[in-house]
């Protein structure tokens, strides 16, 4: 594992055994989580983002499992002298006291609904020292204070006041904002954030943004953020990901995702998206078909039948394996095979 | 103005104000005013973008300019082909039914506006089937011919809309929506729940629907590059309020009120080389039930001055088609967005 790594996942399978079949829902992820970076996973819907950062933290839905592979975490936690220690998360049980402390202490995550993370009937401000009194060892009122503290960081205004509320007094934005706090009261290493800002407008996404850029700044957390918005993962991301069926196809600097594409996977995405002050109503670039069911997992590469540059006889037999092209930028087709 | 023959419709004064019903009597204490003193015109053959955030009014909108829904009170002028122009606010019953096959409604969530029971072809049939615009013998053809423009293979007409994938779905919603040909059609937020490579899809479609079948759009989302893409004029809702209308070149280009300037500056750039400087709102939106007086925005405006809390600016034509309703309108110099 790499110094400035915190997380390493190597060859992650997680599938779904389903009565109508089996569902590989990851098929070998390999990402690494350097600390203090925005880690962003683009994708399709269906494609396993939300299933990648739930294994992390072993929250998987039931009947899912992991079959296979590492989630090696860099912490201190567990460790028998407080020194940085590395723990394979995938062989921790679910529910022992271990993950439990990591959950919030070290890694938290943020849901694009911001109501499975609150409880209707506490107060906000409860609700956040709670967190903080279950994982640190603090008096009530020193909990009282981060969270006022906490909730003032994250620009809800009249935080004092505003802790004592209930979670469906909040706007949307001040929800989301509210969630991010309790995510991050316990000054955890690394934020997930699955779809924060995906239901939210254009203005408070802008705002959301500025937070979690100022949160990686002031506190050096690192950051995995998931969304299918490309203007979203473009203004804030340091690497990205990019996954399709299960698989990381590609993966590199936010710059060589946008503007040196090796799969025809990201050029179709990055394509696909109208950009402001094109000629309007020109054609946009499509990708054909759909993702497929995932219990009609294409042969080869898991792209071929839609991919414009599919070269019969190849791309549906040989399963491509990533080319390394420097500098972290890796991608998955065997037209560089 | 454009003239009377390039309109298709002018809608003047709508407002829509829902009571809410508190205490144990179901009294009425207060109204949300959902669309309040609303004016524009659509163009014939044209896509006119409704944007702003969630709760504005754009669906309230959208459906009272079709009469979905009872307005307070305004007019809604159409100007058909075949027909003297009416306010249709004004028509019966029975006239209102007719004019359902002047205009048809798409929706964001295919899914939960198509009935699992039906089939794909009940389902783009019903318009038709309601109506009673055709013979039997001639409705067979329609809706085949309606699947073929839309993309709708013609083996799927006989099976159930929950096999669909979101595309293939949105594509059967639109197949029900043009069955009857009608010229004029209401989006509501129609590729909002579509990944990308299957919301250009779904736009190219309904390019090209445009194009050959001479369609007028009503175009409600709240993707800004969207909208940008494929609207030709766009307005700008907040609390129930139309704050600006213009081409969408001048709209996000040269804006004229301080909340269309706070949106274009956010709009996330596919580019990583592009840096974002996007206007900081301050404050919460204010609840549509007690918007604040005069200028509703003017809590948050950070070009707000006295009068802004004092009166309520007034909506107003500052270039050829450039409205907005802004005390500074004429005299701000605004930032559009980036290029
Ligand atoms: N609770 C579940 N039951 C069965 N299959 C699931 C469940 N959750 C996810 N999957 C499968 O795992 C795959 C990845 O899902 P997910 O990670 O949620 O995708 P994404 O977040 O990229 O939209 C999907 O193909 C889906 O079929
Ligand atoms: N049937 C209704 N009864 C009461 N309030 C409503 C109703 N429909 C919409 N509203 C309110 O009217 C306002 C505008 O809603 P809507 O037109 O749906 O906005 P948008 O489509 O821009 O999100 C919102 O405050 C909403 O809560
Ligand atoms: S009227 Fe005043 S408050 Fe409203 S947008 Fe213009 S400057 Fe801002
Ligand atoms: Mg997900
Ligand atoms: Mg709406």
């Amino acid at each position: 594992m790499n110094e400035n790594d915190l997380i390493e996942i190597k060859n992650l399978r997680v599938s779904f055994p389903l009565d109508e079949g089996t569902v590989q829902a990851l098929d070998g992820i390999d990402l690494s989580i350097p600390k203090g970076k925005v880690i962003g996973i683009v994708g399709e819907s269906g494609c396993g983002k939300s299933i990648t950062a739930r294994s992390i933290l072993q929250i998987i839905p039931p009947p899912g499992k992991i079959d296979q592979g590492e989630i090696l975490l860099r912490t201190k936690l567990g460790s028998m002298n407080d020194d940085e220690h590395i723990i394979d998360l995938a062989k921790l049980k679910p529910d022992s006291d271990l993950l439990r402390q990591i959950r919030w202490g070290e890694i938290s995550m943020v849901f694009q609904e911001p109501m499975t993370s609150f409880s209707a009937y506490h107060s906000l401000g409860d609700q956040i020292m709670e967190a903080l009194l279950m994982h640190k060892d603090v008096s009530k009122e020193e909990a009282r204070q981060a969270a006022i503290e906490m909730l003032d960081r994250v620009g809800i205004p009249n935080a004092a006041v505003r802790l004592n509320q209930f979670p469906h007094e909040f706007s949307g934005g001040m929800r989301q904002r509210a969630m991010i706090g309790m995510a991050l009261i316990c000054n955890p290493s690394m934020l997930i954030a699955d779809e924060p800002t995906t239901s939210l407008d254009v203005t408070i996404q802008a705002q959301m943004l500025d937070l979690m850029k100022d949160l990686r700044r002031d506190f050096g957390s690192s950051i995995m953020f998931i969304t299918h918005n490309l203007g979203v993962i473009a203004q804030i991301a340091d690497e990205v990901s990019i996954m399709y069926l299960g698989k990381i196809v590609e993966q590199g600097t936010t710059m060589d995702i946008f503007h040196d594409q090796k799969h025809p996977y990201t050029s179709s995405l990055v394509e696909a998206i109208p950009k402001i002050s094109d000629a309007r109503k020109k054609r946009l670039t499509t990708i054909r078909g759909s993702v497929p069911s995932p219990f009609e997992r294409p042969s080869g590469c898991p792209f071929h039948n839609r991919c414009p540059k599919m070269m019969p006889g190849v791309c549906d037999v040989k399963v491509p394996t990533p080319i390394d092209f420097g500098n972290g930028h890796k991608a998955a087709c065997l037209l560089y095979e | 103005m454009p003239g009377d023959d390039q309109l298709l419709l002018e809608v003047k004064n709508l407002k829509k104000y829902f009571p809410i019903r508190r205490g144990a009597f179901g009294t009425v204490k207060k109204t949300v005013k959902a669309v309040d003193r609303v004016s524009f015109f659509i163009k014939k053959g044209e896509t006119f973008g409704l944007v702003g955030e969630s709760g504005s009014g754009k669906t309230t909108t959208g459906r009272l300019i079709l009469r979905a829904m009872e307005p307070t009170e305004g007019e809604v002028i159409y100007h058909l082909e075949d027909r003297e122009p009416f306010d249709l606010m004004k028509l019966s019953k029975k006239e209102l039914w007719e004019f359902r096959r002047y205009s048809q409604m798409i929706f964001q969530d295919p899914y939960s506006s198509l009935n699992p029971r039906m089939t794909v072809r009940d389902i783009v049939a019903e318009p038709l089937i309601a109506t009673k615009a055709l013979q039997k013998e001639a409705v067979t053809q329609r809706i085949r011919e309606t699947a073929k423009k839309c993309q709708v293979s013609i083996e799927f007409l006989r099976r159930y809309p929950h096999a669909f994938s979101g595309g293939q779905r949105q594509r059967i919603g639109i197949a029900r929506a043009l069955v009857l040909n009608p010229p004029f059609i209401v989006c509501d937020e129609p590729v909002s729940a579509l990944d990308v490579s299957i919301q250009a899809q779904i736009l190219n479609l309904l390019n090209d629907l445009q194009e050959e079948l001479d369609l007028t759009y009503l175009f409600i989302a709240h993707d800004l590059s969207v909208v940008e893409h494929i609207c030709d004029r766009v307005g700008v809702m907040y609390l129930g309020r139309l704050f600006e209308m213009a081409t969408t070149r001048d709209l996000f280009f040269s804006p004229r009120h301080p909340y269309t300037e706070a949106l274009m500056s956010a709009i996330p750039a596919a580019d990583p080389s592009i840096i974002m400087e996007p206007i900081k709102l301050t404050g919460e939106i204010p609840s549509p039930i007690n918007p604040p007086e005069g200028c509703s925005f003017h809590p948050r405006c950070r070009y707000a001055q006295p009068i802004c809390s004092q009166s309520i600016p007034e909506w107003k034509e500052y270039s050829p088609e450039h409205f907005a309703a802004c005390h500074f309108a004429g005299e701000l110099e605004l930032k559009g967005a980036f290029k």
